[in-house]
């Protein structure tokens, strides 16, 4: 409650950046439903010249960027995503309050040719609070193949303001929207605000509208707009007069009632009826069809991802497939085991040698010697060439070595956004995640999370509500990422005899993570806000379209910088610490691991491992290396333990198979690494919650594998 | 009063028909959701699919999935088979 009032101390001081004296520079705010194709005209606009921010005290992204047009910048923002602007979603309320605080010099409303009647809405919601807007028909290139003929000139007399046609992705009528935008920003085009005729509801808004005069706080607001808003109900002009001007919100509440008996309906049905009564008038006069459109692939499409019987199991097809085909490209799994496992074990070096994440190991590797060469040659003291080599790069490698994994993963689900397949996998798996009282649409950055956990916990910002986004933040860092697949492996090819042992092992594993992952969100469901209802499915179906490379490289650059930015930093700090605990000892700089800091600390903690069965120096360190990258845990096992490879490390360590369960589990479980833990807490940004994430992930692993532990010895295990 | 047997919830119409909403029995982000969506009453949306999952609408040329919890809300009246 008192954000609103922070917020509005905050304004003079952003208002003030503005140089609108100048007239030099015209700020642009881009608004638009999703799947419109805004942030496609964005990139298309400003190219490279754009800057990643947060809106302030919110968790979502704030592009903005910049465009030079004859001497004249314009500064464009990209408004979240939002079918209206009713301040219902935090993406709603962000776009309405810069709408209505920093007043922009134009609105660009972005809307989407082939489906006008769903995104003409915000236009209206726009029009109807401000004035100096610019609607832009996007896919008109896509309308124009379906047979769809929008009259713009017939649209723009109907709404008052310009309406330009433009195919961003082809970069077409963007110089005549950047034009109308100029028009409109210098006044040599006169707009004004749309004013619907609401019939009888207006008359109750006129009521109140006199009243909301005496209410200095809603000055930023028109007045009839925000009579009307009240009208309908609107939590959040509700809370601004709860807050300055109890006394109105009283009669607003009056007059509601009042409006609902006299005219028997709900004020905010007959809004909504009367926009959508008019965006039908105007669709009919200014768009005409000719021709069919062929739906035949679509149709097939949608009968097997909608079927009853085939929806699920194809929906969970797609994602297994696109994930294996990222695993491979990044480290050659599943090919490189199978190779193995047929014998030939020099080819599947070789194959490795070529994957992503073998190229970029080779590379860091090549330089971290010729790092040490160098510095050996200029007579450079061990430390500072062990500093240089080890923690500098290995802080590096550290950040590279998630890198090509997040980008594949964001290529391959770009894809599936871009293509329309997503939706319909949301809407295919809704009945099986209602289980765990989550949504369709949290399977996709769950799903994320078997490549990568970082791009897991980014992507639950695509999900409608804010609870929902945290339960599945919580949940992500469960689901067994690539990093522990590989450790899993190592470690149940080098224990359990026999390939069906180690394959049931692996697949043991993996189940108590979901099991545990689907326990934890019903679980967090209950405890946070339980009164809130389980989300019922309404999702878009967008059409099927053949993926446009562009849009998905865009979206994972994107994604793929952001992660850098934001997690970056705190990743290469956090290696650095682990390379002083490794290196460093009482007596200073150590080659020798047993006089290191991390020996001591790792036999401190040791003790603690005891009941699960790992009471050991060695493993209590690997796991405290894991938490940086979970990789980590096979190369500190291997210079610990004084080995060449993983499997003799593992095999020094002569674990029972019960002890390598235990370990097996607890390393799937615990503390979500380094990077996750980072993005985690960037999303969020509330010290607490992150806390609570490692704490709660370190007593489930300790809980679930001490069970494993006492289990598998009781029932022996192959 | 006539009873109306064209009038159903959303829940229960066959695929292929076209309804005419008459009315959304929910108070909730997800009913308003709904109006931006163009189901508004008065609004004729087609349904595209109906077996045990989510119901598949046609409003205009856009499509949803609405989920049964939500469609048994949706009042409607058959307006062609």
């Amino acid at each position: 409650m008192t954000r609103i009032a922070h917020e509005h101390a905050g304004t003079p001081l952003q208002s003030g950046v503005h140089e609108k004296g100048g007239g030099k520079r015209v700020r642009v705010a881009l608004a638009g439903a999703p799947n419109v194709g805004k942030s496609t005209l964005f990139n298309m606009l400003v190219g490279a010249r754009r800057f990643v921010g947060n809106w302030p005290g919110k968790t979502i992204d704030r592009y903005e960027g910049e465009l030079e047009h004859h001497g004249i910048v314009l500064r464009l923002v990209d408004l979240p995503g939002t079918y209206s602007l009713s301040a219902l979603s935090e993406e709603e309320e962000i776009a309405r309050d810069f709408i209505v605080r920093e007043k922009p010099d134009v609105v660009v409303v972005v809307v989407n040719a082939v489906s006008l009647e769903t995104t003409m809405y915000l236009v209206l919601q726009v029009l109807e609070l401000y004035d100096r807007v610019v609607v832009a028909v996007n896919k008109m290139d896509a309308a124009a193949r379906r047979g769809l003929h929008i009259s713009l000139d017939r649209m723009s007399r109907a709404l008052g303001v310009p309406v330009v046609g433009i195919s961003a992705l082809r970069g077409e009528g963007l110089h005549e929207l950047i034009e109308s935008i100029l028009a409109v920003a210098s006044g040599a085009v006169r707009t004004q605000r749309l004013k619907l005729n609401y019939g009888g509801l207006a008359n109750y808004a006129a009521l109140l509208e006199r009243d909301l005069e005496k209410c200095a706080a809603l000055k930023d607001y028109p007045r009839d707009w925000a009579a009307l808003r009240l009208l309908e109900g609107d939590s959040k002009l509700e809370k601004v007069l709860a807050e300055a001007c109890p006394e109105l919100l009283e009669k607003v509440e009056r007059t509601r009632r009042r409006a609902e008996e006299e005219l028997d309906a709900e004020p905010a049905l007959l809004a909504a009826s009367t926009r959508y009564t008019f965006i039908s008038e105007l669709l009919r006069s200014c768009v005409a069809y000719s021709g069919v459109v062929g739906k035949s692939a679509s149709e097939l499409l949608d009968r097997i991802y909608l079927s009853r019987l085939l929806g699920l199991p194809a929906a969970l097809a797609t994602l297994m497939s696109v994930l294996v085909v990222a695993f491979a490209i990044n480290t050659g799994f599943p090919f490189v085991q199978i190779l193995e496992a047929l014998g030939y074990d020099d080819l599947a070096e070789l194959v490795e040698g070529y994957t992503l994440s073998g190229l970029v190991n080779t590379a860091l590797s090549g330089l971290a010697d010729i790092a040490t060469s160098v510095l050996f040659a200029r007579g450079a003291s061990p430390l500072l060439v062990s500093l240089i080599a080890e923690g500098v790069l290995g802080g590096v490698g550290a950040i590279l070595a998630f890198l090509p994994l997040i980008f594949l993963v964001f290529i391959f689900f770009g894809f599936l956004e871009d293509t329309g397949v997503m939706a319909r996998i949301a809407v295919a798996s809704h009945a099986l995640m209602r289980k765990v009282r989550l949504s369709g649409k949290a399977l996709l950055p769950l799903t994320l999370g078997f490549g990568c956990n970082v791009p897991a916990v980014m992507g639950t910002k695509i999900l409608p509500s804010d609870k929902e986004k945290l339960v599945s933040s919580f949940v992500a860092p469960l689901v067994p990422c690539q990093a522990r697949l590989v450790v899993l492996l190592a470690f149940a090819t080098a224990l359990f005899s026999g390939a069906a042992a180690a394959f049931a092992a692996l697949v043991l594993a993996y189940l108590i993570a979901l099991f545990a992952a689907g326990l934890l969100a019903l679980l967090l469901n209950r405890v946070i806000s339980p009164k809130e209802e389980v989300p019922e499915l309404l999702v878009e179906l967008p059409p099927y379209h053949v993926p446009s490379f562009r849009v998905i490289w865009w979206y994972a650059v994107d994604n793929a910088v952001h992660f850098l930015r934001k997690a970056g930093v705190i990743i290469f700090l956090l290696s650095l610490t682990t390379w002083v605990l490794l290196r460093l000892g009482p007596s200073g700089y150590v080659e020798n691991i047993e006089s290191s800091f991390a020996y001591i600390v790792g036999s401190a903690l040791a003790p603690l491992l005891t009941p699960v069965g790992l009471g050991r120096w060695e493993v209590a360190l690997a796991l405290m290396t894991g938490f940086v990258a979970k990789e980590s845990v096979l190369a500190t096992l291997i210079i610990a333990t004084g080995s060449t490879s993983a499997a003799e490390a593992i095999s020094r360590l002569a674990l029972s198979p019960s002890q390598a369960l235990a370990l097996m589990v607890f390393v799937t479980l615990y503390v979500p690494c380094l990077a996750t833990l980072a993005t985690f807490h960037a999303q969020f940004r509330r010290p607490k919650l992150t806390l609570l994430l490692a704490t709660m992930s370190l007593v489930l692993a300790y809980a679930v594998s001490l069970v494993t532990y006492i289990v598998a010895q009781v029932i022996p295990v192959v | 009063m006539t009873v109306d047997y064209r009038r159903t919830t959303l829940e229960l119409v066959p695929p292929g028909t076209r309804v005419r909403v008459v009315e959304i029995r929910h108070h909730s982000g997800q009913a308003r959701r709904l109006m931006e969506l163009g189901v508004v009453p008065g609004a004729v949306i087609r349904v595209i699919s109906n077996s045990a999952g989510p119901i598949v609408v046609e409003v205009g040329s856009a499509r949803f999935a609405i989920g049964r919890g939500l469609a048994r809300r949706i009042v409607v009246e058959v307006v062609e088979q």
